[in-house]
């Protein structure tokens, strides 16, 4: 697994966000059950646009996880990384709700948000030494896991045929989270190196970032992602988690 | 340009020519397979090689489409090293009946192999451009310059330009 910046990765979800909201047309829709009639494009059925209902969902998903903490006598961060492993996706999202639309040849496109938290558990123990993406395993390790939610904005657009429940849909979300990870991890000190202990067994506040690449077809979800931890430990710790993976999802 | 970028630039203009005699159709949604080849160039070093993806086509009026997208590459450079180039973004075409123009950003991750192991891997933004026709039949061509390509090293740039044939199914 390749790792990407947050900031890029951030920058590019964003950035398409918007791109794709320059190409929309003007005529904001705001009820998304109407039927309208298009001069250029002929019917525009809003009516097929669907917004979800509250979901579970689960699935598997192949993710780089990176663990980077400080230490008082240590020069730069440590970097300790999974080189890439399965990991399970676990979410709970509330009903989405709709904020814009925009009417479409089939579908729409839309703007609206919702309420996800996710958790997951790590395992990392490939110290980041000469490359900033293939760890070694030098002994060092540093594991476990968080919770997180947050409130996500999202563009959806489809569905992709009139007889589908195809869609494609990016969103972005930031909030709470809690965090626990411990471990050992190598440190580039004036002295030499030196290997030491890192984190805590206690869970700790973070907060909690991620960002999502969806195409989803009916109940499942073919999903890029991206998830950063930043725990409130004083340490500038933070955990980065980028991967993809399919889901299915449960609505209740 | 390099030599490789110049032909598959005139490959895809001829290859748009002969789409000129078609009736002229409306874009339509779909999903869409993409084969072909690429070129590209970094630091210096060019490389060449196979690119394919997928994107799925929504269409918002005659005019305008948005297309989300994944495309990868296989390539061997002039030090004779294997280069992996794979993209995440959005294409926003302009269309003109068959034809379009658009513009693309996405997000990039290169590794570079040798010796069967991972020697470096660069990764960011970038942007680019590209045009080609669909027709109705769901066949088509596209040509498409990724473009700025930027990397968490500062000294790597990366451009390249690929040619693919397309097949949507509407």
């Amino acid at each position: 697994m390749i790792p990407i910046t947050k900031k890029a990765f951030a920058a590019a979800m964003s950035a398409g966000v918007w791109m794709a909201l320059s190409a929309l047309p003007a005529t904001a829709q705001t009820a998304a059950n109407s039927t309208l009639a298009s001069p250029s494009a002929g019917l525009t059925d809003l009516g097929m646009f669907k917004l979800e209902n509250k979901s579970f969902t689960l699935g598997l998903a192949y993710t780089q996880v990176t663990y980077k903490t400080t230490h008082a006598n240590a020069s730069g961060k440590t970097q300790i990384t999974d080189n890439g492993a399965p990991s399970p996706i676990i979410e709970l999202s509330s009903s989405e709700k709709l904020l814009k639309s925009w009417p479409m040849r089939t579908g729409s496109a839309t703007i609206g948000w919702d309420i996800t938290a996710s958790a997951s558990i790590f395992d990392t123990h490939d110290q980041l030494i000469n490359s900033a993406f293939r760890g070694q395993d030098i002994g060092t390790k540093v594991s476990g896991g968080y919770i997180g939610v947050a409130p996500t904005v999202f563009l959806k657009v489809g569905p992709l045929y009139p007889d589908s429940e195809i869609y494609w849909k990016v969103g972005y979300g930031i909030g709470p989270g809690l965090f626990r990870g411990s471990g050992t991890a190598s440190f580039n000190t004036p002295s030499g190196t030196t290997v030491e202990n890192v984190g805590s067994t206690s869970a700790t506040f973070a907060l909690y970032n991620a960002a999502t690449w969806q195409l989803q077809v009916n109940h499942w979800y073919f999903d890029i992602m991206g998830k950063w931890l930043q725990p409130l430990d004083g340490k500038r710790t933070s955990l980065e988690s980028y991967g993809f993976g399919l889901a299915y999802r449960f609505d209740f | 340009m390099g030599n490789w970028q110049r032909s598959l630039c005139t490959g895809c203009i001829a290859l748009s020519l002969t789409s000129l005699q078609t009736a002229s159709a409306s874009p339509q949604n779909g999903i869409g397979a993409y084969a072909g080849v690429i070129s590209a160039t970094e630091a210096g070093s060019a490389s060449t090689g196979l690119s394919a993806g997928v994107d799925a086509q929504f269409v918002i009026n005659d005019r305008w489409s948005l297309s989300p997208y994944l495309l990868i590459s296989a390539e061997r450079n002039s030090a004779s090293t294997s280069v992996a180039d794979g993209l995440a973004g959005v294409h926003v075409k302009r269309w003109f009946g068959d034809w379009f123009a658009g513009a693309q950003i996405f997000e990039h991750d290169r590794v570079i192999y040798g010796n069967g192991n991972a020697q470096s891997s660069a990764y960011g933004l970038g942007m680019g451009l590209l045009a080609g026709f669909e027709y109705a039949s769901g066949w088509g061509a596209q040509v498409q310059a990724d473009l700025l390509e930027s990397s968490n090293i500062s000294s790597s740039q990366r451009n390249a330009v690929r040619l693919h044939l397309v097949y949507r199914w509407h």
